[in-house]
């Protein structure tokens, strides 16, 4: 069986969409949105390029058996989450798995903020997060407010600083917002894997760093994270720490999709640098190294 | 032959720079490409910078342009020190490594004896050895890796206190330029090639690349002629 498939197909209903190959034929298996692993029983679609036949089976009475997600083996079956639906609302955002990429943040900045704005003063998360953020920007920042931005009527996250002034947190750097988003709701969900897709996008070396001490108190604790990157500097960095702190606790992956078919090497830090001093940059190389 | 770039290093920039200088004047020349579906088994190691990149590029591009072959430029030490990377770049699944070297002072026995030393060193058995001079084909074993080395290297038999890609490219300048430019430079450089050929306006060393691009093969063979022995061995199967 082949371990991971990446399933790119629109379907119509919110959730997370997993796939399972076993011979030619696909297994599906969906997340739903309220946080429960659906798993479609006995059902094989043999032409996976049918659409019709996908939106189907996720809506069909086949779906029965309601698995919690600490049952499945998410090494072997993550998957894509579906595109185009429209309306993300809760179904991004899953009890035990959190996926953070620039869109999902975009849309919880929009909803899922201001939903769970209570709960999250309440914990002053706004303020702890805040805190340690500072660091990484030229402010000195104090807490979260929410509240009308100009004369309109919708309300708008702010961070509050020291000396009182208000910056809309759609103003800070793309790269930050993002930090701060995921910071908040990992701390909201403590979910038992965390997904980032992209983890380099807007990000400089500075907050890198960061994200790297981030994640190594997550994985500390117990969560498993799984992060996607094309930068060789992000994989130093975060690899790099976990690597230095603890032994064998992360592991650096390859990924080449060739004819549909997800291949995949593991490399250590050192590989990539024998690799890069015999001249083979591993982004470029994935074909000549898989 | 195509090449497919490993890094976007020098030696992409160097080849992608000539190829779109090429193509102001309305000359094709696509040499680099991104890997084809069933990955090549040939890489081309080039152990030395520029010019060197550049000169393999344009033979590759003029001999057998459907095939592809893998490009690398080590960082790890340059002309034969470079071939210990052969043990990384055996990770990955070619079975032929065309390695382009400079002869620089030695004679051609003597770097092929220091040559293998340094496989041996690497832990590369050679078992079988064929051609002479500047171009030779070695039968290796890493592990469990059998593989064929060819060495293809830069020089000819010329006066020059060294022998490097720069002796073909005086040999080129001589037939664009006239047979007095080369003795200015080599006069200039105290008879090294390489210092000859950087005495060369860059303008000029342009030139003369671009016109190389576009010579017949027969005469690129009098000017390269190891470089197309080798190609055309590569091209048989």
């Amino acid at each position: 069986m082949e371990p991971l498939f990446l399933f790119p197909y629109y379907i119509p209903s919110e959730g997370f969409i997993l796939c399972e190959f076993e011979d030619k034929s696909l297994s599906l298996l969906l997340l739903s949105a309220k946080g429960k692993m659906v798993r479609v029983n006995s059902v094989k679609i043999a032409e996976p390029q049918s659409e019709t036949l996908v939106e189907e089976l996720v809506s069909a009475d086949n779906i029965s058996t309601l698995l919690p997600l600490k049952d499945v083996d998410m090494k072997r079956e993550v998957g894509s989450y579906s595109r185009g639906g429209g309306s993300w609302s809760n179904g991004l955002l899953m009890g035990e798995v959190l996926f953070i990429s620039s869109d999902i943040c975009k849309e919880a900045y929009k909803r899922y903020l201001p939903d769970h704005w209570t709960e999250m003063v309440n914990q002053k998360l706004g303020r702890e997060i805040v805190k340690d953020l500072n660091q990484l920007v030229n402010e000195r920042g104090i807490d979260l407010l929410m509240e009308p931005f100009f004369s309109t009527s919708d309300i708008t996250p702010f961070m509050l600083l020291e000396d009182g002034r208000r910056i809309r947190l759609g103003d800070m750097g793309e790269g930050w917002q993002v930090l701060l988003l995921a910071m908040i709701l990992q701390k909201l969900i403590k979910p038992e894997l965390l997904l980032w897709d992209d983890i380099e996008a807007h990000m400089n070396p500075k907050m890198l760093s960061f994200v790297a001490r981030w994640i190594l108190t997550l994985i500390e604790g117990g969560t498993q994270v799984l992060v996607s990157t094309h930068s060789i500097e992000a994989v130093r960095i975060i690899a790099g720490l976990t690597e230095e702190v603890k032994q064998n606790i992360s592991t650096i992956l390859l990924l080449s999709l060739q004819q549909g078919e997800l291949k995949s090497r593991v490399l250590s830090l050192d590989e990539i640098e024998r690799l890069e001093e015999s001249g083979v940059d591993v982004r470029m190389g994935e074909r000549f190294l898989i | 032959m195509k090449l497919c770039n490993l890094e976007a290093g020098k030696a992409w920039r160097h080849i992608e720079g000539l190829s779109q200088k090429l193509l102001r004047r309305r000359i094709p020349f696509e040499v680099l490409s991104s890997a084809p579906i069933s990955p090549p088994k040939l890489l081309i190691l080039v152990g030395n910078g520029s010019p060197d990149d550049l000169a393999i590029a344009i033979l590759s591009f003029k001999f057998d342009g459907e095939s592809f072959a893998w490009l690398v430029r080590p960082k790890i030490g340059r002309n034969i020190a470079a071939l210990k990377s052969l043990p990384v770049l055996l990770s990955s699944r070619v079975e032929k490594i065309v390695a382009l070297l400079d002869q620089e002072r030695e004679g051609t026995q003597e770097f092929l004896l220091r040559t293998k030393e340094i496989l041996h060193q690497e832990g590369i058995e050679v078992s079988e050895e064929r051609g002479e001079g500047r171009l030779s084909v070695l039968s290796c074993k890493y592990h469990e890796r059998i593989f064929n080395l060819v060495l293809l290297v830069n020089g000819l038999d010329k006066p020059y206190i060294a022998h490097t890609i720069e002796d073909h490219l005086l040999e080129a300048v001589k037939l664009f330029l006239g047979e007095g430019k080369v003795e200015e430079l080599l006069q200039k450089a105290e008879n090294h090639p390489k210092k000859a050929w950087g005495r060369l306006e860059r303008e000029s060393q342009d030139e003369v690349l671009m016109k190389l691009c576009q010579l017949e093969k027969v005469d690129l063979h009098k000017i390269f002629p190891q470089h197309c022995n080798a190609l055309r061995l590569l091209g048989e199967k």
